[in-house]
Parts: C-alpha cells; sequence; structure tokens
C-alpha cells in the first residue's frame, strides 16, 4: 500500500435510520502525485467521501491514507499527512493576519514562530499571494481567500490534498490560476468539484458518484459530460 | 465615513498602542475595573472614574468619531434609566438630600458609560493580533483564550452573514408595512440562527482539523517588558487602589 496516497475500500457512511446511505460501498485508490476529480451532482456524497478521508465522519469499511488506517487513534497521525481545503474558505481561516493564518500549522508542529513565519511566507509566495502576507483577512477578495486556505493546507507539504470545491465563487482568471498553482504541487489530489473545466486543467482521472457509488472511474471529463447528456445520471 | 467591526480593532494611535500586548489588556482591564468599582454617589468617586476613562481615552487615542459613536451610544443605552426617579426611593442616598433618587441612575449612568468608553479605546489600542498575542501571556485558561480569539476572528463573517439576511429580508417584504412585513421580520431568526450555527459547526471542525486546539502556542512574537509598561501598569493598579480605598471609606 505504499505507492497509494489514498485507499477506500467498501465504505459506507449512513445518513441516519430509514434514510439512504450518503455512500454504499465506495472502493477507490489514489496513487501517490495522483490528481483525480471527484465528480457528482449536487448530495452526490463529495463532500462526505472527502471527510471521510480526514477522519471527520464515521464511516463503515476501511479508509487507508499513506498506508495509515483512519480511526480513532489514528487520527493525529493521518491529519498530518493531509492538507484539507474546504468548500468555504473563511471556514478554516483562524487568524487575522494572513502570513499567521499560513504559518500556523508549523507553529503547531513546534517550529519556532520566526521560521515558522519564513515559510509562511515563502508558501504564500509560491502560491502568488506573497504580496498580501501582512494584510488583514477581512480584506481579501474570495479568490484572495481561497488562495491563503490553500498555502495553511500546504504550508507543511503534506503528500495528499483533499480539495472541495476549491474553484467555486472564482472567476476564469482566479480558476486559471488556481489550477496553475495546483499543478505545480507535488502532493496527490482528490478534488471534489461541478466543474470539470478546471478539472479538466488537472486532473487525468474522474471519479463520478452517484447513488452513493462509483459510476464512472474514467480518465477522460468528456465522459462524464456524455452520460449527463444522456441522462443516465438522472 | 462607517467603522467595521474589524477596522476599530488596532485603529488608535495613542502611547498605549506601543506597550505590549498584556499589558495593554491588564492596565485596561486595571482602569475598567476601576470605573466599576470606585463610588459614582459620590464627588471624589465621580472625579475618579471620570479622571482615569478620560485619561485611558487620552492614552489610548483613537479616532474621534469612535470616541464619539462610543459616546452616543452610551447615552442611547443608559440615559433611560433617569426615566426611574419617580421608582425610586429618595432615601437611597441621604447625602444627596431632596435629591436621593438620583443617586441610583446617576450611579448606573455614570458606571456605564465610563467602563464602555474605557472598553472601547482599549479595543482600538490592540490589533487582533495583538489581542491573541496578549491574552496568551496572561494568566487567562488557555481554553478561554482559544474561545475568544476565535469570536473575536469570526465576528466580521458572522456581521456580513446577518448583512446579508437582513438584505434579503427587506427585498423580501420586510420594508413594507403591515401584517407581511411582520411576518418576514420574525421569521428572521430563524433564517439567521441556523446559517449561524451551520457556520459554527464548519468553524469547529476546521479548528480540529488544522488542530487549533492542540497548538502549544498561537504566538508568533517574543514577549518584552519596558519600563513604559511596568509605568502603564503601576497607573492603573493605582487608579484600582483608589477606587477600592473610595468604596470601603466611609463618607463623611
Amino acid at each position: 500500500m505504499s505507492g497509494e496516497a489514498l485507499v477506500f475500500r467498501d465504505v459506507r457512511v449512513h445518513r441516519g435510520p430509514g434514510l439512504p446511505p450518503v455512500l454504499a460501498g465506495v472502493s477507490f485508490s489514489l496513487a501517490a502525485g495522483e490528481r483525480a476529480a471527484l465528480v457528482g451532482l449536487n448530495g452526490s456524497g463529495k463532500t462526505t467521501l472527502l471527510s471521510c478521508a480526514a477522519g471527520l465522519v464515521p464511516h463503515e469499511g476501511e479508509v487507508h491514507v499513506l498506508g495509515v488506517r483512519v480511526g480513532p487513534r489514528s487520527l493525529g497521525e493521518v491529519r498530518a499527512k493531509i492538507g484539507f481545503l474546504f468548500n468555504v474558505p473563511e471556514d478554516q481561516l483562524l487568524f487575522p493576519k494572513v502570513v499567521e493564518d499560513a504559518a500556523f500549522g508549523l507553529l503547531r508542529r513546534g517550529v519556532s514562530p520566526d521560521e515558522a513565519l519564513r515559510k509562511g511566507r515563502q508558501t504564500l509566495e509560491r502560491l502568488g499571494v506573497g504580496h498580501l502576507a501582512d494584510s488583514a483577512l477581512h480584506r481579501l477578495s474570495h479568490g484572495e481567500k481561497q488562495r491563503v486556505a490553500l498555502a495553511g493546507a500546504v504550508v507543511l507539504d503534506p503528500p495528499l490534498l483533499l480539495l472541495d470545491e476549491p474553484s467555486s465563487g472564482l472567476d476564469p482568471l482566479g480558476k486559471r490560476a488556481l489550477a496553475t498553482t495546483l499543478s505545480g504541487l507535488d502532493a496527490a489530489m482528490l478534488i471534489a468539484t461541478h466543474d470539470l473545466e478546471f478539472a479538466a486543467r488537472l486532473c487525468s482521472r474522474f471519479i463520478l458518484l452517484e447513488g452513493g457509488g462509483i459510476a464512472l472511474d474514467v480518465p477522460r471529463a468528456e465522459e462524464v459530460l456524455r452520460r449527463w447528456d444522456g441522462g443516465e445520471g438522472q | 465615513m462607517r467603522w467595521s467591526w474589524h477596522d476599530i480593532w488596532g485603529c488608535a494611535r495613542g502611547p498605549v498602542a506601543r506597550l505590549a500586548p498584556h499589558v495593554r489588556i491588564a492596565a485596561g482591564a486595571g482602569v475598567f475595573a476601576a470605573c466599576l468599582v470606585a463610588p459614582a454617589t459620590r464627588a471624589s468617586g465621580t472625579a475618579l472614574i471620570a479622571a482615569a476613562a478620560a485619561a485611558w481615552i487620552a492614552a489610548c487615542r483613537p479616532p474621534r468619531r469612535i470616541v464619539a459613536q462610543c459616546l452616543l451610544l452610551g447615552l442611547v443605552l443608559f440615559l433611560p434609566y433617569f426615566l426611574l426617579i419617580p421608582l425610586v426611593d429618595a432615601e437611597v442616598a441621604p447625602a444627596w438630600g431632596k435629591y436621593g433618587a438620583l443617586a441610583v441612575p446617576w450611579s448606573v449612568f455614570l458606571h456605564g458609560l465610563a467602563s464602555l468608553a474605557v472598553s472601547v479605546a482599549a479595543v482600538t489600542s490592540l490589533g487582533m493580533s495583538e489581542l491573541r498575542e496578549g491574552l496568551g501571556r496572561l494568566p487567562i485558561p488557555r481554553v478561554v483564550v482559544l474561545i475568544v480569539v476565535q469570536i473575536v476572528q469570526q465576528s466580521t463573517t458572522l456581521l456580513e452573514e446577518t448583512q446579508r439576511a437582513a438584505a434579503a429580508m427587506l427585498l423580501r417584504g420586510a420594508a413594507g408595512k403591515g401584517f407581511s412585513a411582520m411576518r418576514v421580520l420574525a421569521s428572521f431568526p430563524r433564517v439567521w440562527l441556523p446559517r449561524v450555527i451551520a457556520r459554527a459547526e464548519r468553524v469547529a471542525v476546521a479548528m480540529e482539523l488544522r488542530g487549533y486546539c492542540e497548538a502549544g502556542s498561537l504566538s508568533f512574537t517574543r514577549a518584552a517588558f519596558k519600563a513604559a509598561d511596568g509605568a502603564a501598569l503601576a497607573l492603573a493598579a493605582l487608579a484600582f487602589g483608589g477606587a477600592l480605598a473610595l468604596r470601603w471609606v466611609q463618607a463623611p
């Protein structure tokens, strides 16, 4: 399992008694460095699947992150290997100043404040928002917040990135810039998105979730579109 | 110009803003406590409250507009207490003679206005990052610091969310007249509360995922203590000590 960044084996997540499961026996794996788009209609379970990988949702079956099985006792170890980008960037920005938020992960690992801030600035530069390092977070645009949140997620160079709708609310130029930024990172990525055009810039694999399971696992976005156009997924 | 919640933090340019963050918080708390403890029903107490609050505001030097708005808010909040005069027994403050009934609303008014002004001035002397640094260096339980800092941090988004919900309500008829407008207005809490709860849940998840509560330190700067910090603390302690003494010493 050492070559796999993420493995799902027969994973099931239940909504509640009497309701259909959100995930009903999902199995797939993501190789180290691989970038896959997780697509599906609203409510298809994309966010739940990402949350399972981060140990945020109780599940049945097995989820492994870089060889570590996700469970109550391994959460710290698992989360240390993951960078997570939330759908709404404001939700994960916990500090008032950009560079502080970017550097927090390092500070938490025991890196000295000066070194953490230096590396935080470096990461912001790498993501094209270095000029915002000393800005107050509330003054940033949505796209800038998205990149700062991403900086907080990648500052520790995690080998696996889980991105939930990273392009939502971004203008076309912002999407292009974000795709360029992400394509420059070495980490394996699982990107939950409705935006097939954005995903096509980044991913070589498209996993379509439908009815709690994987309906398609294909190398081209067109095949997903064809399925939707044919109305099979409705 | 309209001040937003975030803009108020750290906008003052007085000497207090150059003190160490934890000293600003501790000194502000000292002056605040002095304003609350000093007996407003005696001339000496009134003088101490007024002097301490005025000195603190002058030392913080917040923008005049904020001071004016703060005083206006204080008047709106505390002046109505004077309407209670007919209900107050004049005997509560024998030293005031026939004006004894004035003593209670005056006391509420002066304590309230002064402590509000001192608090706002303290906020203007602290940036949000400095609040975190300062609270982290004071002997306050860590969990309290983490929660307070995050409440302040998330407050802007919450205010923006509230404004969006209010704008939507206005568009959907809350600005009109009659029963339908009342119905739209009455539904505001039902719209607002789930949003706030959902947001709080998402932030909690992010805090868990990022290990916010597990971090050994949230401080990015080194603690430094200068002579001016000591002087500020001594003055605040003096004000508080004076207020306590006035409270305990019997009036002639």
